[in-house]
C-alpha cells in the first residue's frame, strides 16, 4: 500500500502547474491587451505633444527673429516631454522658410518624431511717396531760394517765391455745385451784332448765401467774335445795376458754331445773398458778322430774372430793354478756386488759376496771368483731382499698435549719450540733446513731444537692412541745429518722422538749420522747415519752406518699405505651414 | 471509493472554475479588443483630420472628386490645402482637396492631388466602428472659417455590451 501511494505522487502538483499555467496565459494575454490600449493611447498623446513641440519651435524662432537679427535656430532645445530643433533657410531678404523638428522623448533615440515648416516674411507697409512734396488743403508757402527738388502735388494752393524743379500740380478745391440754371431754348438772342445788343444780360436769385465761384451760358457764335467780358452786378430796380461784385471772361475759343454751355472764369468769388437777384452781363465787340447768340427762352419761365439788353451797360444812364424771354445759363456757387502763384516751375504747371509766375513746361489751367510759359498753354483744363495724403490713418495705427506691442516706457530724456530703443511705446517725450544718439531698433509711438537739437542723432539699427522705420508722435516735433535723422546705412533707408496730432492751423512739425535726410510728415498738421533745413520727403496738410530750404526728392520713394518691428517684424505666412513628416 | 470521489469533486471545481476563467477572460478579451478598437480608430481618425485641417486653408462649400460630388455640412468636411512637395515645401499656386465623409459605421478621406503635389490622390477608410461625427464651424459661412471643433463616437458591441469611445477637439486652420 505504501509503495502504491508512493507511484501517485506528484499529481497535485502537476495540477497546480497546470492550473497556474492557465491562469498565467490568461492574466498575461489580459495584461498585453491592457498594455497595448495603455501604448496605444500614450502613443496617441506623444504624436499630439511633439507636433505642438515642432510648433512651438516655429513660434520660438519667429519670436528669436524678431528680438535678434541674426538668429539661424537652434538644436535640441528641451521642452516639456520633448526636444525640438530648428532651422531657419533663407528664401530673400524678406522672406525665410523655419523647419522646426519636434522629438519625442528626445532626439537621440525619439520614439515619435514631427517635422512642420512655415514660411514668414518681414510684415511691413509700404507707403507710397509719389512726390517730394505732398500737402493737403493747408497748401505750401515757399520763400526765395526755397526748392522742391521733384514734384509737388498740393490739394491747396502753393505760392511764395520758390523753384520746384519737376511738375507743380495744384488740385481743384472742392467744387462748386450748379445753385441757379434755366436750360429751356426754344430761340436765340444775338450778342454784338449791332450796337444796340453789346451788352446781354440775365438777372438769377441764388438759393443761399455762398461764394459764386462759376458762371455758365449757353452760346453759339457766327464767325469769329472775340472774347465776351462778363460782369456780376447787383440789380437795381429789376435792371443791372453798376455795382461790381465780380468780373470775368469767356473764351471766344471755347465757343463753337452750335450751341453749348461755356465757362465764364471769375477773377474774384463773391459771397452772394440768398433772396437778392443780381445779374450776368455779358459784354462783346460789336461786329455784324462776327458775334454770338446766347440761348434764350422766350416764354419767360424762369421765376427769379428775365433777360434784358443795352447799348452800354456802364453808360451814365445805362438803358436796358426787355430781351423778350430768359438768357440759359448756369450760375455755380461754393467750392474753392485754387492757384499756384509767384513760383517758379521748371517741368509742367496744373492748376484752376496761375498767377505770376514761370512755367518751364506746359500750363494746364483755367485763369492765367502774369506768367511765362515756356512750353504749350492748355487753357480750360480740368482741374486736378485732390489726392489723399500718406501715409494713411490706419497706417499711423498699425505703426502705435507695433509699437505698443514691444513695451511701454516713461519720458525719455537724453543727454551726451547713446542708446538703443524699439519697439517701444513712450509715454512722454523723447528728448535728444548734445550730441546723443538715438539708435532706433523697432517702430517707436511717442505719446508726447519729439525734440532733437545740438548734434543729436536718430539712426535706424543696421537690422533694417534695406527697410525703413517710423517714430509716430502724438504731440509735436522740433528738430533743430544739426539734428541727423538717417537710416540703416543702406541705400533706400531712412526714418520716417511721423506727426499724427490734429492741429491744421498750427506748426506740428519744424525742422530747423541743416537737419535732413528724413522722410517728414504730418497729414493733420503744418510742416515748416527753416533756413537750409532739408529732407528726402514731406507730406502734412500744409508746408511752409522758409529760406532756402530743400526738399530733395528721391526715385524709389513711390514704393518705399516701412518694417513694423526690429529689423522687421517677421510673421507667419497663412499658406505656407506644412506637416512635413 | 472516497479517495476517487474526492478527487472527482475536486477536479470539477478545478475544470468548473478554469471555465469560469475562461468565459470572463473571453468577455474581458472582447471589451479590451472593443476598448483598443474603438480609442485606436477614433485616435487615428480625429489625428488624420487634425492634420488635414492643420495644413487646410479654407474650408471649401463644396468639391467634385473625379466627378463624386462631395459638400462641407456638419457630419462631412471638404478642405483645400496648399500643394506640397515631398520636401515639404508649398507649390505656390496649386491646391489639393480632402474631404471626410462617413458613411455606415465608417468613416473615409478622399484626396484629389494636384499634379506636383507629393499628397496621393485616393479614397481611404479610417474606422469601421464609427458610431456619431460631427464639424462644428466657427463661421457660417465656410469661406471664413477657421476653426473646425470635431467631435468623434467610435462603438463596438461585444456580447450586447457596447463599448464607447468619444474625442472632441478644436483644430485652427493654420494657413487660413
Amino acid at each position: 500500500m505504501k509503495h502504491k501511494f508512493q507511484h501517485d505522487r506528484g499529481y497535485v502538483l502537476l495540477v497546480t502547474l497546470v492550473a497556474s499555467g492557465l491562469i498565467l496565459i490568461t492574466f498575461s494575454t489580459l495584461i498585453n491587451y491592457v498594455s497595448q490600449y495603455a501604448k496605444s493611447t500614450r502613443r496617441a498623446v506623444s504624436t499630439s505633444q511633439t507636433l505642438a513641440l515642432a510648433e512651438a519651435g516655429i513660434d520660438k524662432a519667429i519670436y528669436e527673429m524678431n528680438a535678434s537679427g541674426s538668429y539661424n535656430g537652434e538644436t535640441n532645445t528641451a521642452l516639456g516631454a520633448g526636444t525640438f530643433t530648428t532651422s531657419i533657410a533663407t528664401i530673400d531678404s524678406s522672406t525665410k522658410r523655419i523647419t522646426s523638428i519636434g522629438y519625442f522623448p528626445d532626439n537621440v533615440n525619439p520614439i515619435i518624431t514631427k517635422e512642420v515648416k512655415a514660411t514668414v516674411s518681414i510684415n511691413s507697409s509700404v507707403v507710397a511717396f509719389r512726390f517730394g512734396v505732398q500737402v493737403g488743403e493747408g497748401g505750401v508757402t515757399m520763400d526765395n531760394g526755397s526748392q522742391v527738388i521733384g514734384n509737388l502735388f498740393s490739394n491747396g494752393n502753393v505760392s511764395g517765391s520758390g523753384t520746384i524743379t519737376g511738375d507743380a500740380t495744384v488740385a481743384g478745391g472742392a467744387q462748386p455745385s450748379v445753385d441757379q440754371e434755366w436750360l429751356v431754348q426754344n430761340t436765340g438772342f444775338n450778342l454784338g451784332d449791332v450796337t444796340a445788343r453789346a451788352d446781354l444780360a440775365q438777372a438769377f436769385v441764388v438759393s443761399s448765401t455762398s461764394a459764386l465761384n462759376k458762371v455758365s451760358l449757353y452760346v453759339k457764335k457766327v464767325g469769329l467774335p472775340g472774347d465776351i467780358t462778363i460782369k456780376i452786378v447787383t440789380d437795381n430796380i429789376n435792371k443791372p445795376s453798376k455795382t461790381i461784385r465780380a468780373s470775368g471772361g469767356l473764351l471766344a475759343s471755347s465757343v463753337t458754331g452750335s450751341y453749348g454751355f461755356v465757362d465764364a472764369s471769375l477773377s474774384t468769388s463773391p459771397n452772394l445773398t440768398t433772396g437778392t437777384r443780381y445779374w450776368i452781363i455779358a459784354i462783346a465787340s460789336i461786329n455784324a458778322s462776327n458775334y454770338f447768340l446766347w440761348g434764350e427762352d422766350n416764354t419767360d419761365a424762369y421765376p427769379n430774372g428775365k433777360g434784358m439788353y443795352s447799348a452800354n451797360w456802364n453808360a451814365s444812364s445805362p438803358v436796358w430793354t426787355n430781351a423778350g424771354g430768359d438768357l440759359d445759363f448756369r450760375t455755380y456757387m461754393g467750392g474753392v478756386a485754387t492757384s499756384l502763384s509767384g513760383i517758379t516751375v521748371q517741368g509742367n504747371a496744373y492748376a484752376n488759376t496761375l498767377s505770376s509766375c514761370s512755367v518751364g513746361g506746359d500750363a494746364y489751367y483755367q485763369t492765367i496771368s502774369n506768367c511765362s510759359v515756356g512750353g504749350t498753354s492748355h487753357p480750360g483744363s480740368v482741374d486736378q483731382t485732390a489726392a489723399p495724403l500718406v501715409p494713411s490713418d490706419g497706417q499711423i495705427d498699425d505703426w502705435k499698435a507695433t509699437a505698443e506691442a514691444g513695451g511701454v516706457v516713461g519720458s525719455q530724456n537724453i543727454s551726451d549719450t547713446t542708446i538703443t530703443l524699439g519697439p517701444k511705446k513712450i509715454t512722454g517725450n523723447l528728448t535728444l540733446s548734445n550730441n546723443a544718439t538715438l539708435t532706433v531698433s523697432g517702430t517707436l509711438w511717442i505719446t508726447g513731444t519729439l525734440s532733437a537739437s545740438n548734434n543729436a542723432n536718430i539712426r535706424l539699427s543696421p537690422s533694417y537692412g534695406s527697410n525703413s522705420g517710423v517714430i509716430v508722435v502724438d504731440g509735436t516735433a522740433s528738430l533743430s541745429n544739426n539734428a541727423t535723422v538717417i537710416g540703416s546705412g543702406q541705400p533706400g533707408s531712412y526714418i520716417m518722422i511721423v506727426v499724427a496730432k490734429n492741429d491744421p492751423t498750427h506748426t506740428v512739425l519744424e525742422i530747423g538749420n541743416n537737419v535732413g535726410g528724413a522722410i517728414f510728415s504730418a497729414p493733420h498738421g503744418r510742416v515748416e522747415f527753416e533756413n537750409n533745413a532739408g529732407a528726402k520727403e514731406v507730406t502734412g496738410y500744409g508746408f511752409e519752406m522758409e529760406n532756402n530750404s530743400t526738399v530733395t526728392y528721391e526715385s524709389g520713394l513711390q514704393n518705399e518699405t516701412f518694417s513694423n518691428g526690429p529689423g522687421g517684424s517677421w510673421a507667419f505666412v497663412p499658406g505656407s505651414y506644412v506637416i512635413a513628416q | 471509493m472516497i479517495e476517487v470521489l474526492t478527487v472527482v469533486f475536486i477536479f470539477s471545481l478545478i475544470m468548473l472554475a478554469i471555465f469560469t476563467l475562461y468565459i470572463n477572460y473571453q468577455n474581458l478579451l472582447g471589451t479590451q479588443e472593443a476598448l483598443i478598437d474603438t480609442a485606436g480608430s477614433a485616435s487615428a481618425s480625429i489625428t488624420d483630420i487634425q492634420n488635414s485641417v492643420l495644413q487646410a486653408d479654407h474650408v471649401v462649400a463644396s468639391y467634385s472628386f473625379s466627378g463624386t460630388d462631395h459638400t462641407s455640412t456638419t457630419t462631412s468636411l471638404v478642405l483645400e490645402l496648399p500643394s506640397r512637395t515631398s520636401d515639404g515645401d508649398i507649390v505656390a499656386g496649386s491646391y489639393d482637396y480632402i474631404a471626410y465623409y462617413a458613411s455606415s459605421t465608417t468613416l473615409y478621406r478622399t484626396v484629389e492631388a494636384a499634379v506636383g503635389s507629393s499628397r496621393q490622390s485616393g479614397t481611404r477608410s479610417f474606422s469601421h466602428t464609427l458610431n456619431m461625427l460631427a464639424f462644428t464651424y466657427d463661421s457660417s459661412s465656410f469661406a471664413s472659417v477657421s476653426k473646425i471643433t470635431v467631435d468623434i463616437t467610435t462603438e463596438k458591441v461585444v456580447k450586447q455590451k457596447s463599448t464607447t469611445a468619444h474625442l472632441n477637439q478644436d483644430i485652427y486652420l493654420r494657413n487660413f
